[in-house]
């Protein structure tokens, strides 16, 4: 059984859903519906599935590995592996968190793309340290 | 010379560089060009991302052309050493800009890697499958970034 929906959503969310869609060759709604089902999975799903850690390490290395000499965030974020992780959903989360207080990188997409929320303030964009201590402290008061 | 970075840049087997700042993911090279090292610059279409004021946010060479417009960068002929200049390279792959290197005051380049290392180098060094070739060159008054900030 599926559903319609109709949603208006506004541009800075539609447009770098629109250029990740271009380059992966998906159509925006496919994306929209892939990102919805990610968030839709139930919160502490990574607790009941300590399997999906090693697929997680595995997708971070290669990720990693690929886009070690690239400038480009859009490359960055439209990397299979990058995508595979957006689409494990919210049982990624605790691993995303734990990662980025390991090791910070740029998991800031992913993360908005899995909770729906940018905790990002307008005045540290592009600053990754910053921006990091902003998704910490939102895990912090979400008990992550 | 590292495996991993012969392997993206086979010129550097030839001509070589020297590492000059480890690796950071808190800037990119379009940033170290413009003289940042704590923000990554891309006109990636989120708010969290940095790119100047007013630019359009895609990724073209003009789009590129005025956000080193804005801190005070024209185009220039060569990346030749000019006295009282400082230039910028832009790099591009099948026309989309993928790299920039800041010249130094002695004629060579410095480059950030992505989220890898600053090296200093040759331009041709960095030219091949990864970054593509260097199209464009730009270049503003030395000191033009103090009165850009006033």
């Amino acid at each position: 059984m599926t559903h319609k929906l109709a949603l208006e959503v506004p541009n800075e969310i539609y447009a770098p859903l629109a250029d990740t869609a271009k380059r992966t060759g998906a159509t925006p709604e496919e994306l929209a519906v892939k990102w919805l089902a990610a968030a839709a999975a139930p919160a502490g799903e990574a607790a009941e599935r300590p399997d999906i850690e090693p697929h997680f390490r595995e997708l971070v290395r290669q990720w990693k590995e690929a886009t070690r000499f690239v400038s480009s965030t859009h490359v960055m974020v439209s990397h299979p592996a990058y995508l595979a992780i957006i689409g494990m959903g919210k049982a990624a989360l605790p691993l995303l968190i734990d990662e980025l207080r390991r090791e910070p990188d740029h998991w800031f997409i992913a993360l908005e793309a899995i909770t729906g929320t940018n905790p990002i303030p307008a005045s540290v964009r592009g600053n990754v340290d910053e921006m990091t201590k902003a998704w910490l402290a939102w895990a912090e008061q979400h008990g992550l | 010379m590292k495996p991993y970075l012969t392997k993206a840049f086979p010129n550097l087997e030839t001509e070589g560089c020297h590492e000059t700042s480890p690796a950071s993911e808190k800037y990119n090279c379009i940033a170290w060009a413009a003289g940042q090292q704590n923000q990554w610059w891309w006109p990636y279409q989120h708010p969290a991302y940095f790119w100047p004021e007013g630019v359009n946010r895609v990724v073209t060479l003009d789009a590129f052309f005025q956000a080193f417009a804005s801190i005070g960068y024209h185009q220039c002929e060569t990346g030749n050493l000019e006295v009282g200049f400082e230039k910028v390279a832009i790099y591009a792959l099948d026309g989309e800009p993928t790299h920039a290197a800041r010249q130094l005051s002695d004629g060579t380049w410095t480059s950030k890697l992505g989220k890898d290392i600053d090296i200093s180098h040759t331009l041709p060094v960095l030219e091949g499958s990864t970054y593509g070739q260097v199209v464009a060159y730009l270049k503003r008054a030395l000191g033009a970034d103090q009165a850009e900030s006033k």
